[in-house]
């Protein structure tokens, strides 16, 4: 491998355009292309039967590096990845296969949930929250268990409502189950719903001052500016960068890779637009709440078992 | 029970109509002719990009409405063109254009309105207000119903009954009822087939095209990829099970807009003190509305000429 590397990515059925993982993804290999000099390429998935053709067809093209972006493609990865030794494979949110050509990138969402469902809690001024979800998945779990241990924690009494779109693409649906829950009392909901989410954010918008809504994936505070409080980011470009970066230097690492709160895998946005609605205050509790994380001192739940046996730590008194 | 039946719920299950009434009523336009359209979804997308992009370059939501409806005429002459002049099959030819919507649709968005956000600027366009009802504000019931709703709605409620009536009581009406079922009948008494093929077909493209613009113009005020999410196919479906008769339709995309707007209701609070399971309410509107209809209408007779 002489000069500059060849880094690709198949997208699951989401698409470049999903404003989630996969836009995310994308982002990582375009920085890889300027920082880098990689070239760089991606390849969309209409449908799950195609995973396993894209996959081929970009190992085939010998690509130094291919991402499988989605647990969807765990099993097609499965079957390629032994066919391409000399292919180096990454696979977001699944299970790579156990061969020394692949590495699985795994992110701990429950613990960048559980920091904007605490700052959650303790903004809302209702008692009541809401959580917006597109398909009710294993994966969507932890980010509703983390969020709902987080307002536990600043905020044991309110209520947390939550819903499901069904799918990741009907923006009005996202729209009209959030105004339904800003309507059944809440007044803060955070979304892991893909494009469902644009109009979570956009009911934020609609019903304007004392509504907000929290953004998933990518900082997506600027698409209503103010009535998003934070954004929950999942930095899978940073991951897809760092595996181009060790692609490129020859220190591949296969196995798996686990970005959390200490790798500053997940993590709050920079709030650009509300943090002066937010009290000095909580923001410090928010803070010391993420060091606790970071330090292994305290674990969100990410289930509904882990929920049930979660503890929430003790909040300084006078602070919500 | 008071708590789940409140206005927000009817207008949620209204808004969520809306676009179901305008398609499947386009649908049944063209299927009454005798032409198959499972090319709703697209015509849907396809308007709602148009309707955002512009809505955004001219800053006006009736501009909007306009482009949403020529491009659903566009794609419906397409189907016209392919199903009456080169004998396409018509469940192909829809599926084509489905097809040709959502890489269009999903190209154009990326090529004209991403690079403006990525810019900074917004992509929400200017929206229609809600309508005002004048004398009607008076009625508490309808009041509650219709409040804040857009006149693309009323429009949408209206709409049925016009079609009810020009269906049964013109004589238009009367042969597109000859040409739906036996149109070499209709063709040997006089009946210019095609024009009346092609019209039925111009009609569908309209009103999906206008289902789109709903979607932006009345709801999100902005276009995401994909956003119809499967409405065309709903309203196919509320079509079918409206046994093709314009108040069924209508009353079918209501009865599943209802239904939706309920199980989003029911999401975040229990009923009769039980919280039912996600999944099981996410299916609710589709199982019920089937079964309500199979109760109320009884065998499903389409036009016997359909496809040919």
């Amino acid at each position: 491998m002489q000069g500059r590397i060849r880094a690709a990515m198949v997208t699951d059925v989401g698409g470049i355009g999903d404003e989630s993982f996969n836009a995310s993804a994308w982002r990582g290999l375009q920085r890889a292309q300027k920082e880098l000099n990689a070239e760089v390429r991606y390849l969309e998935s209409r449908t799950a039967a195609d995973y396993i053709r894209n996959l081929t067809t970009l190992a085939r093209q010998g690509f130094n590096v291919v991402f499988a972006v989605g647990f969807l493609m765990e099993d097609a990865l499965a079957r390629v990845a032994p066919r391409f030794p000399r292919v180096y494979f990454g696979i977001v949110d699944g299970k790579a296969p156990n061969l020394p050509n692949c590495v699985s990138l795994i992110f701990n969402e429950q613990e960048g949930s559980y920091l904007v469902g605490a700052l959650a809690g303790a903004m809302t001024k209702r008692n009541a929250v809401g959580f917006i979800g597109g398909m009710n998945v294993p994966l969507i779990k932890k980010f509703e268990y983390g969020y709902r241990a987080g307002v536990l924690t600043t905020n044991p009494r309110a209520r947390v409502l939550t819903g499901y779109t069904g799918n990741w693409d009907d923006v009005n649906k996202g729209r009209e189950l959030a105004l339904t829950q800003f309507n059944q009392g809440a007044d803060i909901i955070y979304h892991a719903a893909g494009r469902c989410g644009v109009g979570v954010i956009r009911a934020a918008e609609q019903k304007g001052k004392g509504y907000y809504a929290i953004g998933v994936d990518s900082d997506q505070d600027h698409l209503a500016p103010g009535r998003v409080l934070t954004s929950m980011m999942k930095r899978v470009d940073n991951a897809v960068f760092d595996v181009c970066q060790r692609v490129a230097r020859r220190q591949f690492r296969s196995g798996t890779i686990v970005y959390g709160v200490k790798e500053k895998g997940v993590g709050l946005s920079p709030m650009r637009f509300t943090r002066k609605d937010v009290p000095a205050n909580v923001m410090q509790l928010v803070r010391m709440l993420e060091g606790m994380i970071a330090q292994g001192k305290l674990k969100p739940p990410y289930d509904e078992a882990t929920f049930r046996q979660f503890k929430p730590p003790r909040v300084p008194t006078g602070v919500v | 029970m008071g708590e789940i039946f409140d206005a927000q719920l009817f207008g949620t299950a209204i808004r969520q109509a809306t676009p179901l009434i305008l398609a499947a009523l386009g649908g049944l336009m063209s299927e009454r002719v005798g032409v198959i359209n499972i090319g709703l979804e697209g015509k849907i997308l396809m308007g709602a990009f148009a309707a955002a992009l512009g809505a955004l370059l001219s800053g006006s939501p009736l501009v909007g409405l306009a482009c949403a409806v020529l491009v659903g005429l566009t794609l419906a002459l397409l189907h016209a063109v392919a199903t009456q002049e080169l004998r396409t099959d018509h469940i192909v030819s829809g599926v084509a254009i489905n097809l040709l919507a959502l890489g269009l649709s999903t190209y154009l968005f990326r090529q004209i309105i991403v690079p403006r956000e990525e810019a900074g600027e917004s992509s929400v366009v200017a929206m229609f207000g809600a309508a005002r009802l004048g004398g009607l504000e008076n009625l508490p019931v309808l009041n509650a119903l219709l409040k804040d709703q857009s006149w693309l709605t009323l429009f949408a409620l209206v709409l049925p009954f016009v079609l009810l009536i020009m269906l049964t009581r013109t004589r238009w009406g009367l042969r597109v009822y000859a040409v739906g079922n036996d149109s070499v009948k209709a063709r040997m008494m006089g009946v210019p087939v095609k024009r009346l093929r092609y019209l039925g077909v111009l009609w569908s493209g309209a009103l999906a095209g206008m289902a789109g613009a709903f979607l932006v113009l009345a709801a999100t005020g902005q276009f995401r990829e994909n956003m119809s999410a499967g409405r065309g196919f709903i309203a196919l479906a509320a079509l079918i099970f409206g046994r093709w008769h314009p108040l069924g339709a209508a009353g079918a995309a209501l009865g599943f807009g209802f239904f939706e707007a309920l199980q989003m209701r029911l999401q975040g609070q229990p009923l009769f003190g039980v919280q039912l399971p996600t999944d099981l309410l996410l299916m609710l509107p589709y199982l019920l509305t089937v079964i309500a209809l199979m109760g109320l209408l009884g065998r499903m007779k389409p036009p016997s000429d359909l496809g040919n």
